[in-house]
């Protein structure tokens, strides 16, 4: 067993090295100068906001969703689910495309969506929409397991004791998986957060309105390489901040259970 | 209160589910049968947790399921008492709130009415402890306590005391058999176990590949079973053969595999021969004092098991037979495996049931 140190020790290097860099490239001072340079703090609230949309929209939408495909069975069930988990393995380049396609001003129903007076590219609402897309599936597969596993007889025994599929859904579904839909909504939150690709080609990079985060970084890592590294620092700190809630989350659900 | 009246068909991948039952207030039907025999889908009909293809489940006046009329309430609006098995309490529910779940109301009194359920089952202690923490015995006891909360019209228990041991069951089964008397609503319970059916059902029902084959009371059904597989399940062993008309007005069979036995009853052709462990007798070979008993089968002893204060004894003759005897009569006759033995039991022991 014990050369099964060595890949470990190299998959922890290798794996950690880049992020402690972050921190190690310039002293904290001036990352925190940097972050106070105009357009900064505004991507990072821009970020945070359109991340937290996201995450509402997927979370009331995809918990009943994920809910009915876990407990029914019903022909073309196993097609429906590889559709919906499609955009997880989809690259964010096509994602965006894909979206423009759809949504965009010359896409399938972007004549109707100008017709309600809806604008999506280079509007917030647009990185609304692209981080929905690609985030929504790491919530459903996350939910759908957890609802999966329910066992059956709780649920029916909730309906035998007079409460209603709703009723049985809040009371007992819901409360019995959350520590996977939690898991499954930090996932989906930490996709969206970190969102490249699909946003630059659907919503476009204007500061201010469509520029989150990373996109700033990479605006900035040719020409000002302190305020990208100070971005990103912060970014790893929100990423590090959700790892350790979910799994301080997990752990105490486990012993209470 | 009404009684529970039901009639249901329903197909189950390769098993046609095919029964119609009656129960009355106050009295429990123990639906028993190998697993696999379709008793729960008849608790899950009742309950509306399945649609059968046709049927009809009235309680009282009450019409739950009518197919034909297109009657089908939901399972929250049919007042079931539902006993899962493995008690399928909510496990992040404490034993209160397990208990109030069917309750409506304000949580004060919801909470006052499921604390006095506990206590009348002994758990008062253990109102605020989780399901995972409670043992076995407590576990049965709050999803009984549960599933009475809401005063319903009708309980149904599936094998609620197959998930005990062996030392709290005898406890638990008398308490539940008293526990359904005193709630005057038709009791369905559904077991594998025809001991346990006999001890809590006042009829017992015994099912088999979707249908109740017999029903009466466990003592019915043990003298006088209906098929052989309801004497095989009743504990009788049951060896086949072919009959023919024998001297003295008694039926000869010539045994599948060797040996003859008569019997009082009368058959002709193949039948399967009944008779209880109990009745059976064993002597040394070739020391056989005929006494009253008329069949006496050459056999080789495969089997010492004791159950209890008796053993059951694995007979070979050759079709498998058991005989129950006394400790002490198996040491007397130094019984163990190989040993060749002669069987023994009376013509009028020998029940024949035509295959």
């Amino acid at each position: 067993m014990r050369w099964f140190a060595l890949p470990l020790a190299l998959a922890l290097a290798f794996l950690v090295l880049p992020v402690l860099a972050i921190f190690l490239d310039s002293p904290p001072g001036e990352l925190l100068d940097a972050l106070g340079e105009p357009g900064a703090l505004d991507a990072l609230w821009l970020s945070l906001r359109t991340s937290v949309t996201a995450l509402a929209i997927i979370v009331v939408v995809g918990t009943p969703a994920a809910y009915l495909l876990a407990t029914r069975r019903f022909r073309g069930r196993a097609l429906l689910i590889t559709l919906i988990e499609l955009p997880l393995v989809l690259p964010p380049a096509v994602a965006g495309i894909a979206l423009l396609a759809a949504l965009g001003p010359s896409g399938i129903l972007g004549g109707a969506l100008e017709d309600a007076g809806i604008q999506l590219t280079f509007e917030t609402a647009g990185v609304v929409v692209a981080l929905t897309f690609v985030a929504s599936p790491y919530y459903l597969r996350q939910a759908q397991a957890s609802f999966g596993a329910l066992d059956r007889s709780w649920l029916d025994a909730s309906r035998t004791l007079g409460a209603s599929p709703t009723r049985t859904f809040a009371r007992i579904a819901i409360p019995t998986a959350a520590p996977g839909l939690v898991t499954g909504g930090a996932l989906a939150f930490g996709r969206a957060l970190g969102e490249f690709g699909a946003t630059l080609m659907f919503a476009g990079s204007l500061a201010g309105i469509t520029q989150t985060a990373p996109l700033a970084i990479y605006e900035r890592f040719a020409t000002d390489f302190e305020a990208a590294l100070a971005l990103s620092a912060v970014l790893v700190a929100v990423s590090a901040a959700i790892l350790l809630s979910v799994k301080f989350f997990e752990g105490s659900a486990l012993r209470h259970d | 209160m009404g009684g529970l009246a039901v009639t249901a068909e329903h197909r189950l991948g390769d098993l046609e589910l095919s029964v119609a039952l009656e129960v009355a207030a106050g009295e429990c039907l123990a639906l028993a049968g190998p697993s696999g025999a379709g008793k729960s889908s008849v608790l899950r009909v009742i309950a509306g947790l399945v649609a059968p293809r046709a049927g009809r489940v009235a309680c009282g006046d009450h019409v739950w399921l009518d197919v034909e009329r297109g009657v089908d309430l939901p399972p929250e609006a049919r007042r079931c008492g539902y006993v899962f098995q493995d008690y399928a309490l909510f496990p992040r529910l404490s034993a209160w709130q397990n208990v109030a779940y069917g309750l409506r109301g304000p949580r004060r009194q919801r909470r006052t009415r499921a604390l006095e359920l506990l206590e009348r089952f002994g758990l008062s202690a253990r109102a605020d402890d989780r399901p995972r923490t409670l043992s076995g015995g407590e576990r049965q006891r709050v999803a009984v306590a549960r599933a009475l909360a809401p005063r319903p019209s009708a309980l149904l228990l599936d094998e609620p005391l197959s998930a005990l041991d062996a030392r709290t069951r005898a406890a638990a089964s008398r308490e539940l058999a008293a526990v359904l008397h005193a709630a005057g609503v038709p009791a369905l319970l559904v077991t594998h176990d025809f001991q346990e059916a006999a001890l809590l059902g006042d009829r017992v029902g015994v099912m088999d590949a979707g249908r109740i084959v017999q029903a009466g009371s466990a003592g019915e059904l043990a003298a006088a079973p209906a098929t052989p597989f309801v004497a095989d399940f009743t504990g009788a062993v049951v060896l086949t053969g072919t009959a023919s008309r024998g001297d003295a007005g008694l039926t000869r069979v010539r045994l599948d595999g060797g040996g003859e036995v008569s019997s009082a009853e009368d058959a002709v052709g193949p039948v399967a021969v009944t008779v209880f462990p109990w009745d059976i007798a064993v002597a040394p070979a070739g020391a056989v004092d005929p006494g009253s008993a008329r069949n006496h089968l050459e056999v080789e002893v495969v089997s010492v098991t004791a159950v209890g204060n008796r053993v059951r004894v694995g007979l070979a003759a050759p079709q498998p037979l058991t005989a129950e005897l006394t400790e002490p009569a198996v040491e007397r006759l130094h019984l163990r495996p190989g040993a060749r033995v002669v069987a023994s039991w009376k013509a009028t022991a020998t029940r024949l049931l035509p295959l």
